[in-house]
């Protein structure tokens, strides 16, 4: 078995409703070995305003993370300004060719626009010569999106969906949040902050490291529900939120499928279920969705090097079963209740740093308040931290603040990005079934 | 292999109906039941049509519908409540209970195997036995009760054949149940032989001996 599924919920609801609520939890074995074939590529903004430090640190950090790879994996590299330029094309990482392409990065002059749509399909193009692979990529860039229309990145990431995986960072504090994380978001990936060149090296290292820890390809939770039911959300919530629910993709009337993307060796992953099954009358018991797991495991044997499996555990199913007993249907889940609150959290931080930005000073002041108590209530140490930088915490569990006046612009961009990571919630003991 | 569920939906999934979500409940005999068409001699639950899967079964294994008298059957026996069994029964069959952390091959250390408890012997005393954990808010009280957290509510069952043999079933457990090592097939009674081990859980044997 690659995969362990656990389902946490309170099964019992009161008659007459229908909502059922579960956190179900993944985790892939940590024994789990990436051999199968890698491709990484590179997405660097060679705009006019990387002139100097900042391309010539990130051509340093793209020669030093391509040292990391191994022959098992692939890599290119691709800059663009206000159209796209292959560096160095998709080749396997042997020592020549990772020193033509360090020659060749240096040789990248800072000059131009920013038309993030035209890197993106430039990467695509050359991932698409390589089906059989985990295909990571890697985007840097350090300014707004500059003379294209908004709907260009819009269309070129729903043709990159399915075809790479891409965390983005923004180097200094001249990027639009929004821009790279609706990148990030759209190719299940992470958007993060750079507030120096230098950190541009620590930044690649970690990326590469992630992709090759990576060992099983287009990893899909699979949802049965019963007849008659519908599903009213699926999130992925944690380590970071996001809402899959319209990223469904429909394998039969009964049965929807979202694709997670890459895992590797021990990665764990929750999810926010919410169904809506058909009533059911006092004492009746309902299997109210049955979760699956679909990869691909990479195989000698197999054409293409990887072969579809399909995992169920038992322990995954989420239930209904209806009682009129108040005390036990009134409960709530202790892993519900904790992702519902850090999903508030995400929700008051964004809505905060918004009124804050429009200089309504009072409803930013009553909204990061309440994010701080939340944050120090669910002991998400991170959040907190990064919540401190842009108010001062006079209590936190009353969730009394005052806003700070000269905040960094890197310290407010740093906490949006980061508002969507969630902790999670202490494991107690199970008692199985 | 398809199973029936209690709407008569034909399932892909031994537990739980693929179409409609009910539990399938006593799953194997249902499977039986498509597999070998008409061969139930019991027939079925009137009231809750599970199948009946002795002929000489009292009591419905779901419902506990009242075969003999044909109306629905007593109350649950609250736990905790002894039973007194008017006559002994006559010579026959008793299993030994043994927690072996040796069987333990994943120990967790949250719940260690009990050390040091002594074998519990049980006498086979009715024509039906159901193996598993005691769960008194589902009112699920196994008369040979396990205390094992691998071992699931409504593990399996000792049947009492009609040539006076003992068998066990696997009711769709979710860790499963072994004989002497051995993976038993779910839904499939079994025969058991003097000196089998049964092995179910993470460290629970039951093993078969006559009575003496």
């Amino acid at each position: 078995m690659s995969f362990k599924v656990e389902a946490f919920q309170n099964r019992h609801l009161a008659p007459r409703t229908t909502r059922v609520d579960a956190i179900v939890s993944v985790t892939a074995d940590a024994n789990l070995k990436a051999t199968g074939d890698l491709v990484v590529g590179f997405i660097l903004d060679k705009s006019g305003s990387m002139t100097g430090a900042r391309i010539e640190s990130v051509a340093g950090a793209v020669a030093r993370a391509i040292a990391l790879l191994d022959e098992r994996a692939m890599f290119f590299v691709v800059a663009f300004d206000g159209s796209a330029y292959v560096v160095s094309r998709e080749e396997r990482a042997t020592p020549e060719a990772k020193r033509h392409a360090a020659q060749m990065i240096r040789k990248l002059e800072a000059q131009g626009g920013t038309a993030m749509s035209a890197g993106l399909r430039a990467a695509r193009t050359l991932f698409e010569r390589t089906p059989n692979a985990i295909r990571r990529a890697v985007f840097l860039t350090d300014g707004k999106n500059e003379g294209e229309k908004e709907q260009a990145v819009t269309e070129e990431l729903a043709r990159c969906a399915g075809v790479f995986e891409c965390d983005c960072w923004g180097v200094g504090t001249d990027w639009q949040v929004g821009e790279v994380q609706q990148i990030a978001a759209g190719l299940l990936g992470k958007a993060s902050l750079i507030p120096e060149p230098l950190g541009v090296d620590a930044a690649f290292r970690a990326a590469i490291e992630r992709a090759r820890s990576k060992a099983l390809k287009d990893v899909r939770l699979r949802l049965w529900t019963p007849q008659g039911a519908s599903v009213i959300f699926v999130k992925q919530v944690s380590p970071t939120i996001d809402v899959l629910t319209s990223r469904a993709k429909v394998v039969s009337p009964q049965v929807l499928e979202y694709l997670t993307g890459s895992w590797a060796g021990g990665e764990a992953r929750e999810f926010h279920v919410a169904i809506d099954v058909r009533p059911g009358g006092v004492g009746d018991e309902l299997l109210a969705a049955r979760p699956s797991l679909v990869y691909l495991e990479a195989t000698k044997d197999a054409p293409g090097g990887w072969i579809e499996r399909e995992e169920k555990p038992p322990a995954g199913r989420v239930f209904a079963s209806w009682t009129d007993d108040a005390t036990l249907s009134s409960r709530r889940d202790g892993h519900v209740a904790h992702y519902a609150g850090q999903d508030e959290l995400a929700a008051v931080i964004h809505q905060g740093l918004l009124r804050r930005e429009q200089g309504d000073d009072a409803g930013a002041t009553h909204l990061l308040g309440r994010a701080v108590r939340l944050a120090h209530a669910s002991r998400n140490a991170g959040m907190t931290q990064r919540l401190a930088r842009v108010v001062e915490v006079i209590d936190p569990d009353l969730g009394t603040v005052r806003l700070k006046r000269d905040v960094k612009k890197a310290a407010t961009m740093d906490l949006e990005l980061e508002s969507r990571t969630t902790s999670r919630l202490q494991r107690r003991p199970e008692g199985g079934s | 292999m398809s199973f029936v569920c209690r709407s008569g939906h034909a399932s892909d999934e031994p537990d739980y109906c693929s179409v409609c979500g009910a539990p399938i409940v006593g799953a194997s005999a249902a499977a039986i039941h498509v597999t070998m068409a008409s061969a139930s001699a019991g027939g079925f639950c009137p009231l809750c049509g599970e199948a009946r899967e002795l002929p000489e079964a009292r009591y419905c294994e779901v419902c506990r519908f009242d075969f003999d008298e044909q109306r629905p059957g007593p109350p649950p026996i609250a736990a905790g409540a002894r039973v007194v069994v008017a006559a002994a029964p006559p010579r026959g069959w008793e299993v030994v209970i043994t927690l072996d952390p040796a069987l333990d091959t994943d120990p967790d250390p949250d719940h260690p195997c009990p050390a040091g408890a002594a074998p519990r012997v049980l006498a086979i005393d009715r024509a039906e036995m159901l193996i598993g954990r005691d769960d008194a808010q589902r009112d699920i009280h196994p008369e040979v009760p396990l205390f094992d957290p691998g071992a699931s509510r409504r593990h399996a069952k000792l049947v009492r054949e009609i040539d006076g043999s003992v068998a066990l079933q696997d009711l769709a457990s979710t860790n499963g149940s072994q004989i002497n090592g051995r993976d038993v097939p779910v839904g499939t009674r079994c025969r058991l032989a003097p000196g089998d081990a049964v092995t179910i859980g993470r460290w629970t044997r039951i093993t078969l001996r006559a009575r003496s």
